[in-house]
């Protein structure tokens, strides 16, 4: 009897704590004395004009969002390491909201996107502040979200609050006023706006990381020179593959819209009913590689397949491509 | 106590909590027609200007199909209150996510909101009348392009002008930018916009 309750209140425990213990998705690591903060992202397009814009809105949001939240200056601690931000994105199947993210894709925030002036809480774009006790972050954004109101909307997927409010007839207050200079992009959506350094002090605290710094770091002068703001933003389109009776031929993309040259490979065994002209390649910045995947039709009974592709980088992110195959009339 | 008696409090308790069953159930009807109303109003009252997020939940209020959600909409749209008429202007539109037959009521209410005398009410309704395919939304935002004023509602904050803009590009194939370019656009092709279903976008026919 003693020995069961003892059970039933490990078990209690592991359920109420378990997803603290496994949803983490802004990620802050060191690579010697850089620090890097990675914000794993999936949108969900939701209807067909979301979708049909996917890769044009995607563009514009990480592009923007990079651009402001990346700088030069930006270095961390004592040893003033720079920190530099980089984005996994990824979109979802057609037709799945972000409770498929939930699911399939817990290491990802994910944002809903729907054709809307405003969504449903009356915004433009909105996202969860994470917090030790709220890693994952989800929201809704509109096809009319700017790269700016995206960029705002990151840093409150690092961890920032609003810095603003409205007084008592709704007029904007800033409550971080830059006197003289870029005003932040935590209290404003419009004209020019920056990210800083208290941000990323901030982000990097709220991360749970513990500071993220080798011990050999402070003193070593090696460690100020290596400012540098290197991005990586590496997307595969589509984010999954379905083939059926007719359809047995895939191409699939993966992008390096980053600053750095990549090196990738597909780390999973690939399942018997299936090809790809390339499983490891090298893709220079800004240059895309194409692989063709081609289903093996005559190597499955009728019935559905699943499986996943693990495409890994040099720069240690990770990527999984979902692939079905529908059969219904076998050889 | 003796198992007759056991079985009989059990029979007891039994009628007992069907009896209440039934009797929540006839009420249910009624209790719904008032939560509505009643939830817009709390909902609302808890609206405060110096915490934005206090907005958020407008997405609370749940069931918008019924007519009484429609007179109560009718009362905001025409309050004194600017948080009011805004969550009106929110949450009109989505009446007609399951219900088209109260289309004319609708847009009727909705109409008060393209004269507001607030500037981010005024470019909301504009919006929301434009995103349902009608082509009157279109001289609110055009006349949007002058406001100066912030977005008093809504995340992130952004300048009228700019989100007016925006909607004007999204909602239409013309790639304008200032107010004369707008309003001689619209002077030139008002009788001839139409809306593409599937595109979501006014088309010059």
């Amino acid at each position: 009897m003693k020995k069961n309750l003892i059970f039933f209140i490990i078990f209690f425990i592991c359920v109420i704590f378990y997803p603290n213990f496994t949803q983490a998705k802004t990620l802050v690591v060191s690579d010697g004395c850089d620090i890097k903060i990675t914000v794993y992202l999936a949108f969900s397009f939701l209807d067909d004009i979301s979708w049909e814009k996917a890769q044009q809105l995607a563009g514009v949001w990480t592009n923007d969002i990079l651009k402001i939240w990346n700088k030069p200056s930006f270095n961390y601690g004592e040893c003033e390491c720079p920190v530099h931000l980089s984005l996994v994105t990824k979109s979802l199947p057609k037709g799945e909201d972000c409770s498929y993210a939930k699911k399939y894709l817990p290491n990802y925030h994910c944002i809903d996107i729907v054709n809307l002036p405003i969504n449903k809480r009356g915004n433009i774009a909105d996202s969860t502040i994470i917090s030790a006790q709220n890693l994952n972050s989800y929201g809704e954004w509109t096809t009319q979200t700017t790269g700016i109101n995206a960029a705002h909307e990151i840093g409150h997927m690092l961890g920032l609050e609003g810095e603003y409010r409205r007084d008592n007839n709704g007029n904007w207050v800033n409550k971080n006023l830059q006197t003289g200079l870029t005003q932040s992009i935590m209290a404003k959506a419009w004209g020019e706006v920056t990210s800083l350094s208290e941000h990323i002090d901030k982000a990097i605290q709220l991360s749970g990381a513990e500071y993220p710094m080798p011990e050999n770091c402070c003193g070593d002068s090696e460690c100020k020179l290596s400012l540098k703001s290197t991005s990586t933003l590496i997307s595969v389109f589509p984010s999954s593959l379905t083939f059926n009776d007719n359809i047995l031929q895939k191409l699939f993309i993966i992008n390096n819209n980053g600053e750095e040259i990549l090196s990738w490979e597909v780390t999973s065994n690939l399942p018997e009913w299936l090809e790809l002209s390339l499983t490891t390649g090298t893709i220079l910045p800004g240059e895309k590689a194409k692989i063709l995947a081609e289903a093996k039709k005559e190597e499955v009974l009728m019935g559905d397949y699943t499986s996943e592709l693990v495409i890994k980088f040099s720069n240690e992110e990770e990527i999984r491509l979902p692939v079905f195959i529908v059969v219904e009339v076998s050889i | 106590m003796s198992q007759k008696k056991i079985i009989f409090f059990i029979i007891f308790i039994l009628i007992g909590l069907s009896v209440i069953f039934v009797w929540k159930n006839s009420q249910k009807p009624q209790v719904e027609e008032e939560s509505v109303r009643d939830q817009i109003f709390s909902v609302i009252s808890d609206f405060d200007f110096s915490d934005p997020k206090s907005f958020y939940s407008i997405s609370d209020i749940g069931d918008l199909g019924g007519e009484e959600t429609l007179v109560v909409l009718q009362e905001l749209i025409k309050s004194k209150s600017v948080s009011d008429r805004w969550a009106a202007i929110v949450l009109l539109p989505k009446i007609l996510k399951n219900n088209d037959s109260f289309k004319k009521e609708v847009f009727s209410s909705l109409r008060y909101g393209l004269n507001d005398e607030n500037d981010t009410l005024k470019m909301l309704t504009g919006a929301q009348f434009v995103s349902l395919g009608e082509k009157d939304g279109l001289p609110a935002l055009i006349s949007s392009l002058n406001s100066n004023e912030t977005t008093h509602f809504g995340e992130p904050p952004e300048l009228v002008k700019d989100r007016s803009l925006i909607y004007l590009h999204h909602y239409t194939s013309y790639d304008g930018e200032i107010f004369d370019e707008w309003q001689k656009w619209w002077d030139d092709n008002k009788e001839i916009l139409s809306w593409n279903e599937s595109l979501e976008i006014f088309e010059i026919k």
